[in-house]
């Protein structure tokens, strides 16, 4: 077993290889894309600080400062209870951020369990997992996030109905770069030796297919994010999303809309700001991994 | 004779993020009126590019320099548009996949007087003109200029790209890779096809890698590797005797003469030596080979070769 | 339009502008964008009314309620055109490599006849169907606007209904939705053989 999976990574280039192939590559990388993963490398972990830079505290109102623009003792000015606006940005990046990704790995998951089994499987099974595929696909995805939200967030609370929203709108493409991938690769000589060597349907999937549609998987998952962001934070400005106590990109724009008349331009400017930033930079890097992908799967990650 | 075009000391680079990748160097080359000139080599090695150089057809990113005269007036001195009209007129284009090179969804018809339109004919002229043309080449105006290329034959749609080459009466047409994509048996018609386009009096450019098509054509030949001319003469001398080694070497492995291949690889055309470019593979090689560059020296019946062993006479 | 523009000025100023913007539109919460301009244009300098629609009695009048609309229906466009002209430039970037339109340069025809005859209606193919495709994705954009702007269409039904949790309203609009999508996607596909000769062939 341990020789097998051994040859299977080097081949593959997993493991200690894998960081200095990176290393290199970075070094190659236009100017906007330095700059895009430069900005979220230090977005990412000040949110995954937020609680040691700023803690959230909800209690902590300045009431001698309600509904003050940025200022130097509120970076971004206080919302209309006296809150720290910059607090709250930063825990709602935090908070949005984490929803979104957990969101697009729910779609990924099911979209590549459905694509693999309509891959394998072939015949029937294919026909009827497509066509289900397609009911999924063919809804708006927004009309149908906010249905599965009513259905749901009784029951799974807010984050969780986020997550499922995004999760169920958003599989069908990524089950169908899936399918397509398997087809193709099934007519390969590898599989076939495979076969003949005695490998099982299970074993076949694991160890042979698994690897090559990492990159296109991986690829799809973060073109995904920016969506999920934008979906989390529009359910929750909605208030159909987190509950809206909870500081969430969404809810705060939520909360800026009503401060608009009294002239709180800024409540709502920031936490937008945030969301267009995380979505650029994610769609930055990801668009110049699209482009040096094998040509083949630029058309399919059409998202 | 005077000559048609004069190419002289022309050099072409591109800039690309790896350096600059020089395509042809230092290249000169006449083409009289009415004369057949092969331009062989394999790819990269620069034939393409001085087929497009001579269209206009370079993109954005490069550096020419040298001369290029056609009629006596200097081409590279001319701004763009310019430029791409006089060529236009004076020169045509067969391309190398007629099925790819004509608008998909337009009928032929309106991509047929474009041409002729775009070369100076008058509406009227250019259908007369067409018509005859199309008719010496076997086909009729009205069937094809209602119809899209993708109704047509192999054969039809090279003949209607032939035609919208010939319209204009270039002075010079230039045929880029007429054999690709071809079976080996349809060489033999396409050179007859290329002598009876020569006979109506345009001088006629052929660009090349295919040796088998380059023998059945007369003329000259000029022989590119890696951005130079190695060799210049008569086709005929060119297949009795190349004066060049590369030129020897190419010959012997064809397959049916000795299918010996040559060893090693061309060197890249962004870091070409400062000595002959075929000397780390020329069997003949000595000394001097690895210390300049050679000039085209004067070789039997009439051959400019690039190769030191003709330097001595 | 501008995306053919930005195509045949690759490279340039303008392309870069064009580009930055787009992804700009595109990553950019088109809510959030749609409160800046409330604000900025309603609020701050008083151009247009804030929301909501005015005297019913006056619309069916006129028709046409222009300076209610405005706002709205700017900012619904905007970020559905960005995610366009990116698509546009990129198609066309790959259709001026193509050998037809080099053959068509070489024969000398100008660079403006190139894009318009050669390179764009090639480029519209694809286009016609993306648009029929995205028709769909419209209203998911409307909710979002209207209940920024208070504009009462489809989008406000839905949101008062799932805030009030009136399942079988919500599944209504869901199907109208996915009605339009099959219907965009008909409409794409007969388009699609209308437009392209290569089509019209094989289905006959």
């Amino acid at each position: 077993m341990s020789a097998s999976s051994g040859a299977l990574r080097s081949s593959l280039n997993i493991g200690a290889r894998r960081s200095q192939r990176l290393a290199q590559a970075m070094q190659r990388w236009p100017v906007s894309v330095r700059v895009a993963a430069g900005v979220l490398g230090v977005l990412v972990v000040v949110a995954l600080l937020a609680n040691v830079i700023v803690p959230l505290d909800d209690t902590a109102v300045d009431l001698d400062r309600v509904l003050d623009g940025p200022s130097a003792a509120h970076l971004m000015g206080t919302d209309e209870v006296g809150r720290d606006l910059f607090a709250r940005v930063l825990h709602g990046f935090r908070i949005s951020l984490t929803i979104a990704v957990l969101a697009a790995l729910a779609a990924v998951i099911v979209g590549t369990v459905v694509g693999v089994l309509a891959g394998t499987m072939g015949g029937k099974v294919d026909a009827l997992v497509m066509r289900v595929t397609d009911v999924f696909a063919s809804q708006n995805h927004f009309l149908f996030g906010i249905l599965l939200l009513v259905l749901f967030r009784p029951a799974l609370g807010g984050a969780g109905a986020v997550m499922l929203a995004v999760g169920l709108t958003h599989w069908p493409s990524l089950a169908r770069i899936v399918r397509r991938e398997l087809m193709s690769l099934r007519e390969r000589p590898f599989v076939s030796a495979a076969i003949g060597g005695g490998a099982s349907r299970w074993r076949l999937a694991r160890r042979h297919y698994l690897p090559h549609l990492m990159p296109a998987v991986g690829l799809a998952f973060v073109l995904t994010v920016p969506h999920a962001v934008f979906h989390e934070s529009a359910y929750s400005f909605l208030g159909l999303g987190l509950p809206a106590h909870e500081a969430s990109l969404g809810n705060i724009l939520a909360d800026g809309q009503r401060s608009l008349l009294a002239g709180g331009w800024w409540i709502a400017l920031f936490p937008g700001l945030a969301i267009l930033t995380a979505a650029m930079t994610i769609s930055t890097l990801a668009e110049y991994w699209r482009e040096h992908l094998h040509p083949r799967w630029r058309s399919e990650l059409e998202l | 004779m005077t000559s048609l075009l004069e190419v002289e000391d022309l050099s072409v680079g591109f800039r690309t993020r790896r350096g600059v990748v020089e395509a042809l160097s230092h290249a000169s080359v006449t083409i009289r009126p009415g004369e057949l000139l092969l331009v062989v080599g394999e790819s990269g090695s620069g034939k393409t590019v001085l087929a497009h150089m001579l269209l206009a057809l370079l993109p954005r990113n490069v550096d020419v320099s040298g001369s290029v005269r056609l009629g006596g007036q200097e081409l590279l001195a001319l701004p763009p548009a310019e430029l791409r009209r006089v060529r236009g007129r004076r020169m045509a284009l067969i391309p190398q996949s007629p099925a790819s090179s004509l608008n998909p969804v337009r009928k032929l018809g309106g991509q047929l007087l474009e041409a002729a339109r775009a070369r100076g004919l008058s509406e009227k002229q250019a259908r007369t003109r067409l018509r005859e043309l199309l008719a010496e080449l076997g086909l009729d105006l009205e069937f094809i200029g209602g119809r899209y290329v993708h109704q047509l034959s192999g054969g039809m749609q090279q003949r209607v790209v032939n035609a919208m080459a010939l319209v204009g009466e270039p002075d010079i047409v230039i045929a880029d890779e007429p054999t690709s994509g071809l079976d080996a048996d349809l060489v033999d018609a396409t050179a007859a096809q290329l002598r009876e386009i020569s006979a109506r009096g345009e001088s006629l450019l052929v660009i090349t890698h295919d040796l088998r098509l380059a023998e059945r054509l007369a003329g000259r030949l000029a022989l590119l590797y890696a951005s130079r001319i190695v060799e210049v003469g008569p086709t005929m001398s060119f297949f009795a005797g190349p004066a060049h080694p590369y030129g020897r070497e190419l010959l012997r492995a064809l397959p049916e003469r000795e299918g010996k291949s040559i060893p090693g690889l061309a060197p890249e055309l962004t870091a070409l030596p400062g000595h002959c470019a075929f000397a780390d593979r020329c069997p003949d090689r000595f000394d001097r080979c690895g210390e300049s560059i050679p000039d085209l020296y004067p070789a039997p019946d009439g051959v400019l070769a690039r190769c030191f062993v003709h330097a001595e006479r | 339009m501008f995306g053919v523009l930005a195509a045949a000025f690759r490279g340039t100023l303008f392309d870069w502008l064009v580009r930055t913007l787009c992804y700009f539109n595109t990553a950019a919460p088109s809510f959030w964008i749609g409160l800046l301009a409330l604000y900025v244009f309603s609020i701050e300098l008083g151009w247009l009314p804030a929301g909501g629609t005015s005297d019913p009695r006056a619309v069916e009048a006129s028709g046409v309620d222009l300076e209610h609309l405005i706002l709205p229906m700017v900012i619904l466009a905007l970020t559905q055109y960005a995610w366009f002209t990116l698509f546009v430039r990129n198609t066309m970037l790959e259709i001026l490599r193509e050998d037809h339109v080099q053959f068509a340069r070489a024969q000398g025809i100008g660079e403006l006849a190139v894009l318009l005859r050669y390179a764009l209606p090639n480029a519209l193919i694809p286009f016609v169907t993306l648009i029929g495709t995205h028709l769909a994705e419209l209203i998911g954009g409307t909710i979002l606007i209207e209940s920024i702007f208070g504009w009462p269409g489809l989008g406000l039904l839905a949101l008062d209904a799932a805030r009030s949790e009136d399942i079988p309203m919500i599944v209504g609009i869901t199907l109208c939705a996915s009605v339009l999508v099959v219907l965009g996607n008909l409409l794409a596909d007969v388009s699609y053989r209308i437009i392209d000769p290569r089509v019209r062939e094989a289905t006959t």
